[in-house]
């Protein structure tokens, strides 16, 4: 098992920015739902939905958080992708249909709260967070708090208003809660298998990075549905996205095993980090005849 | 346990802005950018056929041909006869007392295609070309 690097005693925060995107209207689900990969027919409200954009070449382009709040979809995407994403979901608008799209970015942000123990981060809210499931927005207080479910930590999403955020940070760091730094944020996400820009944006499938659950193949039509359906009943994904580490350091990048197959390491803290191997390989494998990593599964 | 000081997000608030709405927070709203003028063509088999759907119905309906998200490559066409909508974001195209309708947010989607139809048992009805269109799906129903 790979070690954390931060202080286990220490309730951490990270303030993580997306674009925002808000869609309201009688058809606001009914047009989400024909671009993104899982199916949100049935979301309810407060309840939090993964989801996913895909060309039609099944790659993604995009990955969402959608969450249903008073009647009015909450689309939380990545940063560097917004104008891509909210060109798709306003050039596919049908004239007939009752949508408003509107554009959120800065306007929101998501403060992490993570820690090894869950009463610390329940102490930090000030609220007790082991009852909270992990798929619905629990209001408390007016604050919106969403439970991630992680492998090994605790960590809950605090969903605020950009302007009422130092109010939100006076309150946490009085409480003990300290502001992590990048690299404190990747160790976290490294060891409980959370994934961000640096795979999403890549051209993977969303099978490689392990994501199946969030492609819905029975919904119907979607970009990259016909690509999806067809990996699925051929079986045939090639690579798959798996936690290295190794002795030495391994930047991110892409390295040749010993095997002549590509390792491309998406994340590195140095010594581990995520890389997409080809699903061929052994969990130990060398690079350039040298460097000897390990690997296991998210 | 520690004292957790109220904050209000305001997520919930009234207002035309319901989910970030109170407190004076608005967000604008997106609308379709690019119009442009359409020019669409429409083969003679096409025609014909539009012709017998319509059926001397011509001065009150239309066929309204559309885009929205979705399909597999990304857009998925619509073509619906209906009623002549009274919205003036229409732009349309007589042929032969047929008019055509196109919504000018599907403007730059569908500027230039060709309509075409089919008349086979298998793989018949109406086709649309898209000049636009850098790929489409093997059903003829999507582009991207």
């Amino acid at each position: 098992m790979i070690k954390l690097q931060y202080k286990s005693s220490c309730c951490r925060y990270y303030i993580r920015e997306h674009s925002v995107t808000v869609v309201e209207g009688k058809d606001s689900v009914k047009h989400i739902n024909r671009i993104i990969t899982s199916n949100i027919t049935e979301i309810k409200d407060l309840e939090n939905c993964k989801s996913l954009i895909c060309d039609a070449n099944g790659k993604i382009t995009d990955a969402l958080e959608i969450s249903s709040i008073s009647g009015q979809l909450l689309i939380l995407g990545i940063k560097e992708n917004a104008e891509k994403t909210r060109e798709l979901i306003v050039s596919g608008t049908h004239w007939n249909e009752d949508v408003k799209i509107m554009n959120g970015d800065g306007a929101l942000k998501i403060i992490s709260i993570f820690a090894k123990n869950q009463e610390q981060v329940s102490n930090i809210l000030g609220t007790e967070i082991s009852t909270m499931g992990d798929d619905f927005w629990i209001i408390e207080n007016d604050s919106y708090i969403l439970k991630v479910k992680l492998k090994n930590d605790y960590q809950v999403n605090i969903l605020i208003q950009t302007d009422l955020i130092d109010s939100f940070i006076n309150t946490i760091e009085g409480n003990g809660a300290e502001l992590c730094d990048e690299g404190t944020w990747d160790t976290h996400r490294i060891e409980n298998g959370i994934l961000d820009n640096e795979e999403y944006n890549q051209g993977f499938l969303p099978g490689e990075l392990g994501l199946d659950e969030i492609v819905d193949l029975k919904k119907g039509c979607y970009p990259g549905q016909e690509i999806h359906a067809r990996l699925e009943s051929r079986g045939k994904l090639s690579k798959k996205i798996m936690r290295f580490r190794t002795d030495s350091r391994l930047d991110v990048g892409t390295y040749l095993s010993n095997t002549g197959r590509k390792v491309r390491v998406t994340s590195s803290l140095g010594n581990q980090g995520f890389a997409v191997i080809s699903v061929k390989e052994n969990s130990e494998l060398k690079i350039n005849d040298e460097l000897l990593i390990s690997t296991e599964e998210l | 346990m520690r004292k957790y000081t109220i904050v209000h997000i305001g997520l919930l608030s009234q207002g035309f802005m319901g989910i970030l709405g109170g407190g004076g927070f608005t967000l604008p709203v997106i609308t379709q950018a690019e119009v442009v003028e359409v020019k669409i063509t429409v083969t003679d088999s096409a025609l014909k056929q539009m012709k017998n759907t319509i059926q001397g119905e011509e001065n009150s309906h239309c066929l309204v041909i559309s885009a929205q998200s979705g399909g597999c490559s990304g857009y998925l066409y619509d073509m619906k006869i209906m009623e002549k909508p009274e919205s003036g974001d229409f732009q349309i195209q007589e042929f032969e007392g047929v008019e055509v309708y196109i919504h000018n947010n599907d403007s730059s989607l569908l500027n230039g295609i060709e309509l075409d139809f089919k008349d086979t048992l298998m793989g018949g009805g109406f086709n649309i070309t898209n000049p636009n269109a850098s790929r489409a799906c093997g059903c003829g129903q999507s582009f991207g």
